[in-house]
C-alpha cells in the first residue's frame, strides 16, 4: 500500500509539477503506449461490449415481454451499459490484456536489472517507464469505454430490431429519453477512476517483482486479481456516491 | 515511420471517441450552447419520482427539465397560502417554448405506471399576461397509488373505530333490532321464493309456447321447402307457360288494337247506316200504325174489302 501511495505521488509530480520546471512529459512513449494499451484493445473491447449488449437485450426481452413491457428493453440496455457494464467490462478487458502486460513488462525489466541501470544513468524510471503508461491508460480507457457504450447499445438494437420488430428510430428515441446525462457522466468518471487504479496497481506490482521469472508470473497474477477486486469495490463506492448519495 | 504512425493512430482513436462522447452528451443533455434562460417555480407537497434533470412537459411536449429541488423552510411554509407544500422545484424552460401565460398549473405525471415521472405543466390563459421569469405557478397535488393506499388506510382506521365503539354496550340495544330485521328479511325471502316459483311457471309456459312455435315454424319450413322443391321440379313447365301466357297477352293486345282500328275506320259508315236505320224504323212504325188502323177498321167492317173504306178514321198517336 505504501508503494502504491509513493508511486501515485511520484507520478503526479512528474505529470503536474515537473512540466512547469522545464521537464515535460515525453509524448513519444505516451503515444506508443496509447496504441499498445488502447488501440490494440479495440477489437476485444468491441466484441465484449457487443456480446454484453446482445445478452442484456435478450435477457431483458425474455422477462419484459412476459409483462408486456418489451418496449422497455432499450431503457434497460442503455442504463446498464452507460452506468455499469460499459466501464466495468472494458476495465476487465484492459486489466486482462494491458494491465497484466504492464506488470509483466516492468517485472521483467526489474528482474533483469534494467530499472537499476536506468537509475544508474540518472534516468527516473517513474518518468521514463510509468508516466507514459499512466497517461496512456488515463486517456485510452475512457475512450474505449465510449466505443464500448456505442457497440453495446448497437448489440441491444440488433435484438430489439430483428427479434422484437422495434423500429430503429423508436429504439434510439427510447434510448435517449430513458437515459439521463448523469448516467453517461457517472460511467465516464468510473472509467477514469478504473484507469487510474488499474495502471497504478499494475505498475506497483511490476516494479515490486522479486525472485526472477517465477516472481514475474506471481506478480502478474496478483496484479490482475487485485486490480479486478479494487475496481469492483471502487465501482460499488462510486455507484453509491452517484446514485445513492442523496437518498 | 513507427514514430509518426503511433501518434496518428492514437490521436485518431482519441478524436473519434471524443466526437462520439460529445454526440452522446448532446443527445442526452440537449444542445449545450442553448441553455434555458427562463425558469418557473412550483411548490408541491410530494414530488416522489422527480429528481434533478427530470423532464418538464408542456401539455405533453418536452419543454425543459427540472433545474433544482429545494425544501421549503417552516417560515416559508407558514407564510405560504398553501402550508401543505413542502418542496419547491425550479423548472428550466427551453428557449423554443413560447411565452407562457398566467393560469398555468404544474403536476407530477408519468406516461405509464412504469415510466419515469415528469413535471407536467398545462393550461394558461392566452389572453392573460405572460409569466415573469422565475414566477411561481400553481400546482396540483398528484394522486399516486401510495396516496390512495394512505387514504384507504385512514378510512379503514375510522371503520375500525366505529366497530370498536359499537362493541362496548351499544351493541345490546342494536341486537333485538337486528333480530327483528332478520325475521322480516326471512319473510321477504319466503315471499320472494313464491314469486320466483310463479315466475318459474310462467317461464315454463313460455317455454311450451316457444316449443309449439318451434313446431309451427318447422312445418312452415317444410312447406316452404316442399314449395321450393315443386317449383324446382316444374320450373321448365312454368317458364314455358309464362312464355305462352306472354305470347297470348301479346296476341290479345294485337287483336284489341285491330278491333279498335276497325271501329274507328267504320265509325262514319256505321253512323250513316244508323241514321238510315232510324228513318227506316220511323217509316216502319208509321206503316205499322197504319196497318193496325187498317186491321181495326177491317175487323170492325170487313165489307170494306168489297165496298171501300168510306171515311177512314184518323190515325191515333199509339
Amino acid at each position: 500500500m505504501r508503494d502504491w501511495f509513493t508511486l501515485n505521488a511520484q507520478v503526479l509530480y512528474w505529470l503536474l509539477v515537473a512540466p512547469f520546471r522545464g521537464v515535460p512529459v515525453r509524448l513519444g512513449p505516451v503515444f506508443e503506449q496509447m496504441v499498445r494499451i488502447g488501440v490494440q484493445a479495440v477489437p476485444m473491447t468491441a466484441l465484449t461490449s457487443l456480446s454484453i449488449g446482445i445478452t442484456l437485450a435478450m435477457q431483458g426481452a425474455h422477462e419484459l415481454t412476459r409483462m408486456g413491457a418489451a418496449s422497455f428493453v432499450p431503457d434497460l440496455v442503455a442504463m446498464t451499459i452507460l452506468r455499469e457494464l460499459g466501464p466495468l467490462l472494458v476495465g476487465v478487458v484492459v486489466i486482462g490484456r494491458s494491465g497484466s502486460a504492464v506488470t509483466a513488462e516492468l517485472g521483467t525489466m526489474k528482474v533483469s536489472e534494467e530499472i537499476e541501470a536506468l537509475e544508474v544513468m540518472a534516468i527516473d524510471p517513474m518518468r521514463y517507464l510509468v508516466l507514459p503508461r499512466f497517461v496512456a491508460m488515463l486517456v485510452m480507457l475512457p475512450a474505449l469505454t465510449v466505443f464500448g457504450n456505442y457497440i453495446g447499445m448497437a448489440g441491444g438494437w440488433a435484438i430489439c430490431h430483428f427479434s422484437l420488430d422495434m423500429e430503429t428510430a423508436s429504439y434510439i428515441r427510447r434510448l435517449v429519453e430513458s437515459s439521463h446525462p448523469m448516467d453517461l457522466y457517472s460511467g465516464m468518471v468510473k472509467s477514469v477512476v478504473f484507469a487510474w487504479l488499474i495502471i497504478t496497481i499494475s505498475c506497483v506490482y511490476g516494479l515490486g517483482v522479486k525472485g526472477g521469472a517465477e516472481g514475474v508470473g506471481r506478480a502478474t497474477t496478483n496484479s490482475v486479481v487485485v486490480s479486478i477486486l479494487t475496481m469492483l469495490i471502487a465501482d460499488a463506492c462510486l455507484t453509491a456516491i452517484f446514485f445513492f448519495g442523496e437518498s | 515511420m513507427k514514430k509518426l504512425g503511433d501518434p496518428l493512430i492514437a490521436l485518431s482513436v482519441v478524436a473519434c471517441s471524443v466526437v462520439l462522447l460529445l454526440a452522446l452528451t448532446f443527445a442526452l443533455q440537449g444542445n449545450p450552447f442553448d441553455r434555458p434562460s427562463r425558469t418557473l417555480r412550483a411548490e408541491f407537497p410530494d414530488i416522489t419520482g422527480i429528481q434533478q434533470s427530470s423532464l418538464v412537459k408542456y401539455s405533453g411536449a418536452i419543454a425543459g427539465n427540472v433545474h433544482s429541488i429545494r425544501m421549503l423552510t417552516p417560515e416559508e411554509r407558514n407564510a405560504s397560502p398553501h402550508p401543505e407544500n413542502t418542496v419547491e422545484i425550479i423548472l428550466a424552460i427551453n428557449n423554443n417554448v413560447p411565452a407562457l401565460n398566467e393560469g398555468l398549473t404544474a403536476s407530477v405525471a408519468s406516461d405509464t405506471l412504469l415510466s419515469d415521472k415528469f413535471v407536467l405543466i398545462a393550461g394558461g390563459d392566452p389572453k392573460a399576461a405572460a409569466l415573469a421569469n422565475n414566477a411561481v405557478i400553481g400546482s396540483i397535488t398528484p394522486v399516486t397509488f401510495d396516496a390512495i393506499l394512505r387514504d384507504l388506510a385512514g378510512a379503514m382506521a375510522k371503520l375500525r373505530e366505529i366497530f370498536g365503539s359499537a362493541q362496548g354496550g351499544a351493541l345490546d340495544g342494536i341486537m333485538p333490532k337486528v333480530e327483528k330485521l332478520l325475521g322480516d328479511l326471512n319473510t321477504t325471502v319466503t315471499q320472494a321464493q313464491g314469486l320466483i316459483g310463479n315466475g318459474n311457471g310462467l317461464i315454463q309456459n313460455a317455454n311450451t309456447m316457444v316449443d309449439s312455435g318451434d313446431g309451427l315454424i318447422d312445418n312452415a319450413g317444410q312447406l316452404v321447402a316442399s314449395g321450393r322443391s315443386l317449383i324446382d321440379t316444374n320450373k321448365n313447365a312454368i317458364d314455358k307457360m309464362i312464355a305462352q301466357l306472354s305470347a297470348a297477352a301479346d296476341s290479345l293486345d294485337d287483336l284489341a288494337q285491330r278491333t279498335n282500328k276497325l271501329v274507328k275506320d267504320n265509325e262514319g259508315n256505321v253512323s250513316s247506316s244508323l241514321k238510315d236505320a232510324k228513318v227506316t224504323l220511323s217509316e216502319l212504325k208509321a206503316a205499322a200504325i197504319s196497318a193496325r188502323v187498317l186491321a181495326d177498321s177491317l175487323r170492325a167492317r170487313p165489307q170494306q174489302l168489297l165496298w171501300g173504306p168510306g171515311h177512314p178514321p184518323k190515325p191515333t198517336s199509339n
